[in-house]
């Protein structure tokens, strides 16, 4: 079982990347506390794994032909390249760092890619933040509408702001699990290493201890320093990003959440006709998706040649 | 919200968000008891004026220059236990800083309200028939004003307030401020229009200058409220 370790530390640094997305803004803006943020997110992520996680599974399994060894390489892989982004406090897409190190592994081994599967999730990660785009901009309209319709006092204001950021956060967190925890495990249950239900729960759990340890670095990069929403925006941004994760969960393919959440801002950004998201920032995030991918493909493809290396007297 | 009215689920939904947001139920609370002192403030302010230019400086104004001040006096306590709470972290920051500047111009409205009492104690000011009309006009715009101030500050942070409400309060309050204005300028004009010491004259365009301070600062209020409402717009 200690293969599942490469997962279990793949999952972790999900955690600890992408809490920032749904409960980064909430946190910063300090409208919840850390310690409040983390339970709740650890719990949704847990519970969205287990109840929907299935659909990504077969689809992250079905990539490549994975055996035990190949599956613990492409986790290993995908997590080094992940925690290398999370130190540099670059918020980064698991998702392109898992079929990264599949790819990587699968040319390395010689073993068959499933081109069309493989096409099947570049098309979702490019409808990601373009679905999160206009998702925003309806929820911003229609909510923006409701929400002048009430016209509340200060008080009622923060209330509202203050529980739907909460509500949203939760969904968000829920809509993670569900999408992600194939990331984690899939690959292990593609090996037949674990069954489908213990693949949601293990990698679920994972992510969770990665929420409560280490997610706090990146929520301060993700409230401060790409996004400067009123809080409003901001419960628009998280809601549309916890909706797209969850469809594409329904969907079956793993999806970035940095991803929806930029693409979420821009819609924001559209109708406020204001430059929500600093350019900087953004071209970071742009090069750490592109790095990923690639970081990951390397990494896993070196680990797996390194470790079939043969002494030849 | 009139408990007896909601469901059982309903009531329970109301405990939870009180247990949540006790702070902020306690703010809340806090600033509707301060809007009654403050207004209570200006009412006293203005039974000041009234008894001054019908009778002058006679124990009773003197009675109600000691209410005026006794109830600022109420109003300073409430603040600090407001900005206390704030402090302590009630609402988002956003609105404590919102909340903190209103508190702040809200306050100095009455502080010039005050001095205005005490210029008239103190200086022992003699109003001349010529200007008294204007005078009274001024007071009567001036508490208005300040009638509007205590609604519109209600209507944003005070239970039941609806944000709506505060562009037609705010435009009332600039229309008021406006006129006063205007009376400001023919009240000086006709204070150097007298055949009084020039002493005199400067000493009674202290108090009109002081006094018409009082609008500006309600319309300074209406400037940050409007402010706080935009900002809240979607």
């Amino acid at each position: 079982m200690y293969h599942l370790l490469g997962g279990i530390f793949l999952g972790w640094s999900l955690g600890a990347n992408d809490a920032a997305n749904v409960f980064g803004t909430a946190v910063t803006s300090r409208m919840v506390s850390f310690f409040t943020a983390a339970i709740l997110c650890s719990g949704f992520v847990v519970l969205g794994s287990v109840l929907e996680g299935q659909a990504g599974m077969a689809t992250i399994g079905a990539l490549a032909q994975q055996n035990l060894y190949s599956a613990t390489v492409t986790s290993v892989g995908a997590a080094v390249s992940i925690t290398m982004m999370t130190l540099m406090r670059i918020p980064s897409s698991t998702s392109q760092a898992v079929v990264g190190s599949i790819i990587g592994v699968g040319l390395i081994s010689g073993a068959d890619l499933q081109l069309l599967g493989l096409i099947k999730v570049a098309i979702c990660w490019v409808g990601t933040p373009i679905g999160a785009l206009l998702i925003a901009w309806l929820l911003y309209r229609s909510l923006g509408y409701l929400f002048n319709s009430l016209s509340p006092n200060i008080y009622t204001h923060d209330e509202l702001m203050r529980a739907g950021l909460v509500l949203s956060g939760a969904y968000g967190a829920y809509a993670l699990g569900a999408n992600n925890v194939a990331n984690v495990t899939g690959v292990y249950v593609g090996a037949g290493l674990l069954t489908t239900f213990w693949g949601m729960l293990v990698g679920g759990l994972s992510i969770a201890v990665g929420v409560i340890t280490y997610s706090k670095p990146v929520m301060a990069t993700v409230g401060k320093a790409i996004v400067r929403l009123d809080a409003f925006s901001a419960l628009v941004v998280v809601l549309s990003e916890a909706i797209v994760v969850h469809v594409y969960a329904w969907v079956g393919v793993p999806v970035s959440t940095s991803q929806a959440v930029v693409g979420a801002v821009i819609g924001v950004g559209l109708i406020k006709q204001a430059s929500a998201v600093k350019g900087s920032t953004i071209y970071r995030i742009v090069m750490g998706w592109m790095i990923t991918p690639l970081i990951a493909g390397l990494v896993a493809a070196g680990i797996y040649f390194v470790t079939h290396l043969r002494y030849v007297p | 919200m009139i408990l007896s009215t909601l469901t059982e689920p309903q009531r329970y939904a109301v405990s939870l968000v009180d247990l949540f947001m006790r702070r902020e139920r306690k703010v809340q609370k806090l600033m509707g008891r301060y809007m009654e002192t403050w207004i209570g403030c200006i009412r006293a302010f203005r039974d000041a004026w009234d008894i001054y230019l019908n009778e002058g400086i006679t124990e009773e104004f003197l009675y109600r220059v000691d209410a005026t001040h006794k109830e600022e006096s109420r109003t300073d306590d409430m603040r600090r236990e407001i900005e206390h709470e704030l402090y302590a972290k009630a609402l988002i920051p956003e609105s404590r800083g919102d909340i903190l500047g209103i508190l702040e111009t809200v306050d100095r409205l009455l502080t010039e309200a005050e001095w205005t009492l005490y210029e008239l104690q103190l200086q022992e000011i003699v109003l001349p028939d010529p200007i008294k009309p204007n005078i009274v006009k001024t007071v009567d715009l001036t508490c208005s004003c300040c009638e509007m101030v205590n609604k519109a500050v209600r209507a944003l942070f005070v239970a039941g307030g609806k944000r709506r409400d505060i562009e037609e309060l705010t435009d009332e309050i600039d229309h008021l401020e406006s006129e006063v204005d205007h009376l400001e300028r023919a009240l000086i004009r006709g204070i150097f229009k007298l055949e009084i010491d020039t002493g005199e004259k400067l000493l009674l365009k202290g108090l009109v200058r002081r006094l018409t301070k009082v609008s500006d600062g309600a319309e300074h209020v209406a400037d940050r409220l409007t402010l706080v409402s935009v900002k809240r717009r979607v």
